[in-house]
């Protein structure tokens, strides 16, 4: 059973994730709490020490991430909730936390309960915590890949290669690590990008500068000395985007 | 130093770089030019024989930028050298024939007799099929170097460009001459075996066993089988030898056709299929050779009228051909990077279209003469440049390529420019400034809400409003001007939306004086920016003690022809707001659009303009004051 508290400051929003979660998980989570700025949040977060804390970016006195920089419990796993902001939809990404959108799936809130038991481990929500805040700040150049024993974090530039099959993917990194995270690709492609990324297939996504050369059959060879097919119907673009650069 | 790696270049290519390259180090160091360009031109040569031509063109390039400065002759000669072969090489022969005539001029004035004869055959090549006389005097000038030089290599080569014009004389049916050339030939492959050993660049010899092979096949009947198939065997000798792959898949292939033109199928299929299977044991795939012999396998089963085996062989040989095609996509794109580098790209591009052309008739005259044998010998024939033909075909369709290139070039800069004119079209960005994506995505949140709680009648209420309110940001946003009346309704409209989503957290209250004409006409959408401004940062902390409120008030400038608008609130004010440091990127945008278009509306109106200001009335109420001066007419 999860502690959950809930810190949002729109009270039918409040109330509509209590009765979501009710239909999704009632025996899997309870609602303990509810805070709606950024000092009722630290003090019931402290107080009650929660297993799962869903929180809105936008709090009537700030943002979450005010009530993340004061609390100093923080063995809980979180969810962030968010009608629209882009920017921080995309540190999120690259520190590998869960968030939700505004109105909430049905689908998405039952996966993201799902995705918890997947990522116990308190030392692992602290890292991402600290990644996120990073983030947020510069632009961010490294990437925490969560898998069952670890949360790995890993600089934009020693990935070498990601592979997909089915809902996983591995990421060949420069050191030799080859790490498994039950992601698809899709969920990747949208923060590994141009100019240093580029999906050459269903199955591929490489860092560029770590091609050690291209065969005109569209086999490319990486300097870690593994070969990666260009899909067909990339083939065309690919090359004119090696020769010319990106346009 | 240069020279000797140079030389090397047949045995070994890297070691043979990286002696030029120590070389061309010493010239620096000493401060030669002279030497320096040589080098160059040297690497240039060695990159040739590589087929890498990115390396080929930025060496021969340099050779010949430095060589300009070098005020040298021998520098000058060599640097043109290997211009004129790049430009052979990519197929210029106007450039290359330019480039070469000059090496060949300071050549001769330095009296170098060998390099003398190479450059003098190359040119007698460049000018082949086009102008006889010129291909023979070349060649017999290179066969005079040849001779002053007494280096076997020259011989060799000037000797081999001699036959060349020859063989073209016989194509155009002159065949009296036939025992002549025979002679010739074995007069060379008797010169060329005495001093094996001086001779560097072996496929020369091949070439020379070759063409004699390929004169007997043509010759007068019956044909001497025994000097056709010792020349062939010894080409093949040689091809395998030093892997010359021209060399062996143009004798396996000529013995192929020689036995297949006898009627003897079995060998030569079994020829056929030897060369197959030498290719695949060689660690390198060499497709474009593949494809030529299975294509000589198709010919032989279709006279055998063998159709199932005729229909294998076409299968592995579309295979192999489609391979070729790809490789020769790659060629295209290291031919395009070669062109560009090259000054005189236009008159080159012109003068290709012709030789193609030309290419293209003699091809269809081919077709026309007999079958497939005849096409395999025209090619034979030309062995030694057989390579740069191959690349003629390719050309036509670059051109189409780069043709096509460039019109998606055109296509996406001015796509580019309809999307950027579309960004700053002040109807979008007034679409986006009132259509707040954080206000729409919590309403929708909060009709979903109502919908969890089977609140049906506030939902429905909820939902109609919200829909209300788009239609009208969608319509207004798109009108120059609209009545204050409309403005109004919609101010009322996304105020009791909030209302609603923050609970009744405050009341307000719309004012408008007895002097102001509701029908009077104002731009869209400019308030409203300002009432989300005092509701989302003033009011909406305070929405606990139900106590907030927001004031609108219209009044009249007649002499001055302006409307104030005064949006009162009794929120937390502009500092404590500011000391919330949230980022709203939404506002920002919204507040600078609405303050752009009141500056343009300056241009007409003096006193059109915005202020924001803390609240320091009397009362000691809190808040914040702004206030609008909208031009009326």
């Amino acid at each position: 059973m999860y502690k959950t508290i809930i810190i949002e400051d729109e009270y039918r929003l409040r109330e509509a994730l209590a009765i979501l979660l009710e239909m999704v998980a009632p025996e899997a989570v309870q609602v303990v709490g509810y805070a709606e700025n950024i000092g009722d949040a630290k003090n019931l977060i402290d107080r009650l020490k929660p297993d799962l804390v869903f929180m809105d970016i936008m709090l009537t006195d700030g943002t979450a991430f005010d009530v993340l920089e004061q609390i100093s419990y923080r063995r809980f796993q979180l969810i962030f909730t968010t009608a629209y902001e882009q920017h921080a939809v995309k540190a999120f990404k690259y520190s590998a936390l869960d968030y939700l959108l505004k109105p909430i799936d049905l689908q998405e809130l039952e996966a993201a309960i799902a995705r918890l038991p997947l990522r116990d481990g308190n030392e692992m929500v602290e890292t991402q915590i600290n990644e996120l805040q990073r983030n947020l700040q510069k632009t961010p150049d490294r990437l925490v890949l969560p898998t069952q024993e670890a949360m790995y974090v890993i600089q934009l530039a020693q990935i070498i290669r990601c592979e997909t099959s089915g809902s996983y993917t591995t990421f060949h990194v420069a050191d030799g690590r080859k790490i498994m995270v039950s992601k698809p690709l899709k969920s990747y492609e949208d923060i590994l990008l141009l100019p240093d990324f580029y999906r050459i297939h269903q199955s591929h996504l490489i860092n560029i500068n770590y091609i050690e050369s291209y065969s005109r059959e569209g086999m490319i060879k990486m300097k870690d000395q593994t070969a990666v097919p260009v899909a067909r119907a990339k083939k065309e673009q690919f090359f004119s985007f090696m020769k010319d650069g990106f346009m | 130093m240069a020279a000797t790696g140079y030389n090397l270049r047949f045995k070994s290519a890297d070691s043979g770089i990286i002696l030029v390259k120590k070389a061309l180090n010493q010239a620096r160091l000493a401060k030669s030019k002279e030497d320096e360009a040589i080098c160059y031109a040297y690497l240039a040569l060695t990159y040739r024989r590589m087929l890498d031509l990115k390396n080929f063109t930025s060496n021969a390039n340099a050779a010949y930028e430095i060589a300009k400065s070098a005020k040298s002759e021998r520098a000058d000669a060599h640097a043109a050298m290997a211009m004129g072969l790049l430009k052979s090489f990519i197929e210029d022969s106007p450039g290359a024939i330019k480039y070469q005539l000059k090496a060949y001029t300071v050549f001769s004035k330095l009296k170098e007799y060998s390099q003398c004869a190479k450059i003098s055959a190359d040119i007698s090549y460049l000018f082949s099929p086009a102008a006889p006389a010129k291909v023979q005097k070349y060649a017999q000038e290179a066969m005079d170097y040849a001779t002053k030089s007494g280096d076997a290599e020259s011989i060799l080569h000037a000797r081999l460009a001699m036959g060349s014009y020859f063989m073209d004389k016989m194509l155009q049916g002159d065949t009296k001459t036939l025992q002549t050339v025979i002679a010739f030939f074995k007069e060379t492959i008797r010169l060329a075996e005495e001093n094996e050993s001086q001779i560097v660049s072996k496929s020369n010899i091949g070439v020379a066993y070759l063409n004699l092979a390929s004169l007997y096949m043509d010759g007068p009947k019956p044909i001497p089988e025994k000097e056709i198939l010792t020349n062939l065997e010894k080409a093949i000798q040689i091809g395998r030898r030093y892997q010359l792959k021209n060399i062996y898949r143009n004798s396996t292939g000529l013995k192929g056709q020689y036995f297949m033109a006898k009627g003897d199928y079995e060998t030569a299929k079994q020829l056929f299929e030897a060369g197959i299977a030498y290719q695949q044991m060689l660690p390198y795939q060499d497709n474009n050779l593949m494809a030529s012999f299975y294509d000589n396998l198709k010919a032989l089963s279709a006279k055998r009228q063998d159709f199932k085996s005729y229909y294998q062989y076409d299968t592995l040989f579309t295979t192999y051909n489609k391979l070729r095609n790809a490789e020769s996509t790659q060629k295209m794109l290291q031919n395009a990077d070669a062109r560009f580098e090259s000054d005189k790209k236009i008159v080159r591009i012109q003068q290709l279209e012709k030789d193609n052309q030309l290419q293209h008739d003699n091809k269809l005259l081919g077709f026309g003469l007999s079958a497939i044998l005849l096409i395999g010998l025209v090619f034979m024939y030309r062995s030694y440049y057989f390579r740069q033909r191959y690349y003629q075909n390719r050309e036509d369709i670059l051109l189409k390529e780069q043709a096509n290139s460039d019109l998606q070039l055109k296509l996406m800069e001015k796509e580019t420019l309809e999307n950027l004119s579309e960004k700053l079209s002040l109807q979008r960005r007034l679409l986006a400034s009132q259509m707040d994506p954080h206000f729409i995505f919590n309403a929708l949140g909060n009709i979903q809400s109502m919908i969890l709680k089977k609140d049906t009648a506030p939902a429905i209420s909820f939902l109609g409003k919200f829909a209300k309110l788009t239609r009208q940001i969608l319509e207004q946003s798109r009108m120059e001007m609209i009545s204050l009346e409309e403005e109004i309704l919609t101010l009322k409209n996304y105020i009791t939306l909030q209302q609603l989503r923050l609970n009744n957290g405050f009341n307000y209250d719309i004012v408008c004086e007895a002097d102001v004409d509701p029908q009077v006409c104002i731009p869209p959408l400019l308030i409203q920016p300002f009432v989300e401004n005092a509701i989302e940062h003033g009011l909406k902390p305070l929405i606990h003690t139900g106590e907030g409120i927001l004031n609108i008030h219209f009044s009249l400038e007649s002499k001055a022809k302006y409307l104030i608008c005064t949006i009162t609130d009794n929120g937390i004010g502009l500092a404590a707001s500011k000391n919330r440091k949230r980022e709203d990127s939404h506002q920002s945008m919204s507040t600078k659009i609405t303050g752009e278009r009141l500056e343009q509306m300056q241009k007409a109106n003096m006193n059109a303009g915005f202020e924001i200001t803390e609240r320091q009335d009397a009362t000691g109420e809190k808040g914040c004051i702004a206030i609008l001066r909208i031009p009326i007419d």
